[in-house]
């Protein structure tokens, strides 16, 4: 008797520890919908959508809610950290991979490590006292789009690099004796074998990446200027959906606090598809 | 291409990448004068221009033990739940899976924006630790559920079958068995939840506040050194080098954080940094 | 335990360290009274020196001070997160459900970078400067600079002040730089030769004499200076408010009391703004 109810209370709790996570996945839907809903029913969603004027106000028909213009700011700061990272990640990734000694693509990797344990407001100061006055000398003030750029682009270039390594390390297990075998040229090897058998690991870091430079929020905030505005070139200021939330959130009210929410529930909504699109390409590939 | 001239490339490429780091690092280190031992002890002065960081200290480890207070619990469940629910193919168990990715790629500034809304205005917990610790108890869930679960699979691989054959009961296995094995792996989870803890602002600044004076209770607003080291960085005109040497101590605290959980996983353990780092879940067979 | 692996003995350190201090500095809720003042950047410095002259003749009184904007300060007072707010304006018409009560006068004012030789900006000047038809230094007579315009983010009780002066609609305004706290507009106009930003003049006196490098301009032909604001002579001033909500709890209220009385008038002084009585 005993046995069965420790038994049953283990096997009742271990329940809600698996319940836990969808629970805590759906609350915050949940309390991101409620709060984001006076927007969702009074503002446009043309407007919040496809508008670039950011004027925030306490009563909807005062102001202006356009999330247009923060969505692009941070999907271009994000694509810019991913095509500035991504080709150094992955010619660094080939050196530690193929042509380092041992010792020294360890010592790489440390650093990459190192790099990443890094805490974003850390990066964010190197940014605003190393390369916005470095960017202001071209063009000032140098807080701009290319900032952030730059700024998330050390962010997410440990985690690349150590995907890029791993992965090619493991492909190199398999087949670089055969190849040596064969007489081809380390070159050769990378570009003809490693390189078509990491394409899609290669695509799922970046994304993963990339969704991370997507949420990131205080390391951008520092360093792009934050005036709500279409960029039109990388000297632009810019102010991304993250910074949005957390410049205006600790004093919105009304819809304006509400729009912020929408802001925060569409960022959920594209990191949610983008974990989607993983998972089903994963199971693709087991199957 | 030449052999020679590729690995010229890529090199470069390699010390670019290195180079990242030691400005970053170069930069941090001129704080390094600020850091005497009374820095730990007093509170910032003028601003932060002067005096020390005690206080965020204080904060910091407040949003830290109760951060723990949510994930210690949940995730041992948690992960316990998805390691022995896979021997007994519950149903459901990819959407616990779904939900564990969602959560961990969900940025930290919509985390804070549900503990704003949850902890905050729901639970009228206002500008507080509490709701702090608690927004990152959510954050830092799944990264601990992750780690975990990858020390309960092999202590499961290794010892469920000798278990089961000797008729020993679940609650047995588990208890005396699976979860002592996985010790050191949820330590080492643990710490490496600490460590995402202490390095995250965002999810703070609307949830526990930036009060920057020695908390007194858990519900009383504070300043983490992740905080601190923002506010000063932005809103303190000459408050730079107080920034670097805030920052040094948060790096300096992560490091040692780094290096226990290394010690803790140890050669096994490089790849789960390495998964974790990359963000990709490990648990695929 | 002797079994411990370093590692767990250094989190077992970090468990123990950690409670002894959070024992140590633990004050139970009950016998420390906590007044939550939140609102406005420009009141935030003065309310925190305040706070803790009030904490050190009223022990067993917490004062909490905590920045956001005037509409915080008054989002906060109502929503019961804060007792008393923070407002850099007189209270709206549809803010009647607030008592305000007045502690000081403060005034907006430009300013630039100390390098920047430009000494006064006319008002169509200023004007075309934010709005963007005037966007080199050139031509205001010094060199072929683009100029930076430092503003303030919507929802800050400076930024509708001065917006409304200059008859500008935020939609208007082609900004380079957004900045929240008045400490942040000085940091960046004082670590860029381009820029001209418009922050309260107490903040900027206060950093001006603590070695920061900006400037001032007139207004109007008027020295921002507490002096004009006392004779009220500067077109751009504003009242300072602390703001509450039906009856304050009595260490509120001892603390608005405290912050009226000519005890604190010196503190208000030192910060560069103007006591209610002058």
């Amino acid at each position: 008797m005993y046995r069965t109810i420790t038994e049953l209370g283990i096997k009742g709790s271990l329940v809600a520890g698996v319940v836990a996570p969808i629970v805590l996945v759906l609350s915050i839907f949940g309390f991101l919908t409620i709060e984001a809903w006076p927007a969702l029913v009074d503002v446009p969603w043309a407007e919040m959508l496809f508008r670039p004027a950011w004027h925030p106000a306490v009563e909807a028909d005062q102001g202006d809610f356009g999330l247009a213009a923060m969505l692009v700011a941070s999907l271009a700061v994000s694509l810019g950290a991913v095509l500035i990272a991504g080709p150094v990640a992955w010619l660094t990734g080939i050196w530690a991979a193929f042509y380092a000694p041992p010792r020294w693509s360890q010592g790489v990797l440390r650093c990459m490590e190192l790099l990443a344990g890094l805490p974003s407001v850390v990066i964010g100061f190197w940014g605003l006292v190393q390369v916005v006055p470095l960017l202001g000398e071209l063009a000032a003030p140098g807080t701009c789009l290319l900032a952030g750029c730059i700024v998330l682009a050390a962010m997410i270039l440990p985690g690349l690099v150590i995907a890029f390594y791993v992965g090619m390390r493991g492909v190199a297990a398999e087949l670089q004796l055969a190849a040596a075998a064969v007489g081809l040229r380390r070159w050769t090897f990378v570009q003809r074998i490693v390189r078509p058998a990491l394409r899609q690991p290669t695509v799922d870091a970046l994304i993963v990446q990339g969704g991370r430079a997507l949420g990131e929020t205080m390391a951008v905030l520092m360093v792009v200027g934050n005036v709500v505005q279409f960029p039109t070139s990388w000297w632009d200021p810019v102010r991304p959906i993250t910074a949005n939330i957390a410049l205006e959130m600790p004093y919105a009210e009304g819809i304006h606090r509400a729009t912020l929410f929408a802001g925060g529930l569409m960022l959920l909504g594209v990191i949610a598809l983008l974990v989607i699109a993983m998972r089903l390409q994963w199971r693709r590939e087991g199957a | 291409m030449t052999d020679r001239w590729s690995a010229w490339i890529t090199g470069t490429a390699a010390c670019l990448t290195v180079a990242v780091l030691a400005w970053i690092a170069a930069d941090l280190i001129r704080g390094v004068g600020v850091v005497r031992w009374q820095f730990f002890v007093h509170g910032p002065e003028d601003f932060g221009r002067g005096g020390g960081v005690a206080p965020m200290i204080v904060a910091s480890l407040w949003l830290v033990l109760i951060s723990w207070a949510v994930v210690i619990p949940l995730g041992i469940l948690a992960a316990t739940a998805l390691v022995v629910g896979r021997l007994h193919q519950w149903p459901g168990l990819r959407w616990v899976e779904w939900a564990l990715d969602l959560l961990a790629a969900t940025p930290s500034v919509v985390i804070g924006l549900f503990g704003n809304a949850f902890f905050c205005v729901a639970l009228g917990l206002g500008f507080s630790l509490l709701a702090g610790g608690l927004t990152l108890g959510c954050m830092t869930l799944p990264l601990f559920v992750r780690t975990t679960q990858i020390g309960l699979q092999a202590a499961v691989t290794q010892h469920y079958a000798t278990a089961s054959a000797l008729g020993l009961a679940l609650p047995t296995t588990l208890l005396r068995i699976v979860l002592p094995a996985a010790g050191p792996a949820m330590s080492a989870a643990l710490i490496l939840a600490t460590g995402r803890s202490l390095a995250e602002t965002a999810a703070l600044i609307f949830t526990s506040g930036y009060v920057p004076r020695m908390p007194l209770s858990a519900f009383d607003s504070g300043r983490s050194l992740s905080v601190h080291v923002y506010d000063l960085a932005m809103n303190v005109s000459g408050g730079d080098q107080a920034a670097r040497g805030t920052a040094l101590v948060l790096v300096v605290l992560l490091l040692a954080i780094n290096a226990a959980s290394r010690l803790l996983l140890g050669q096994h353990g490089i790849g789960i940094l390495h998964s974790v780092n990359v963000g990709r879940s490990n648990t695929r067979a | 335990m002797a079994s411990l692996s370093i590692p767990h003995r250094l989190l077992l350190l970090l468990l123990i360290s950690a409670i002894t201090v959070l024992a140590a500095t633990w004050r139970h809720p009950s016998r420390s009274a906590r007044v939550v003042v939140t609102g406005s950047s420009t009141i935030a410095p003065l309310m925190a020196e305040i706070g803790r002259e009030f904490e050190r003749l009223h022990p067993g009184i917490h004062i909490d001070v905590q920045t956001g904007g005037s509409s915080r300060g008054i989002v906060d007072v109502r929503r019961g997160l804060a007792d008393v707010g923070m407002v850099s304006r007189s209270l709206r018409a549809e803010e009647a459900d607030l008592t305000a009560h007045l502690i000081a006068r403060d005034g907006i004012g430009l300013i630039v970078h100390a390098d920047n030789p430009v000494r006064e900006l006319k008002r169509e000047e200023i004007v075309a400067l934010f709005t963007g038809q005037l966007s080199n230094w050139q031509q205001l007579g010094w060199l072929d600079l683009p100029v930076v315009i430092v503003h303030k983010a919507s929802g800050r009780s400076t930024h509708e002040l001065f917006l409304e002066h200059f008859g500008l609609s935020d939609r208007d305004i082609d900004a380079d730089v957004v900045i929240g706290d008045n400490e942040q507009g000085i940091k960046t106009v004082g670590s860029n030769r381009a820029a001209i930003g418009y922050v309260s003049i107490g903040a900027a006196e206060y950093a001006q004499a603590h070695g920061q490098s900006i400037r001032l301009l007139p207004l109007e032909g008027i020295a921002p200076s507490s002096d004009e604001l006392m004779a009220g002579r500067y077109p751009l001033a504003r009242q300072l408010n602390l703001v509450t909500r039906g009856t304050p709890s009595p260490p509120a209220q001892q603390l608005i009391d405290f912050t009226l009385s000519s005890e604190a008038a010196p503190m208000i002084r030192r910060m560069y703004f103007v006591p209610h009585d002058n």
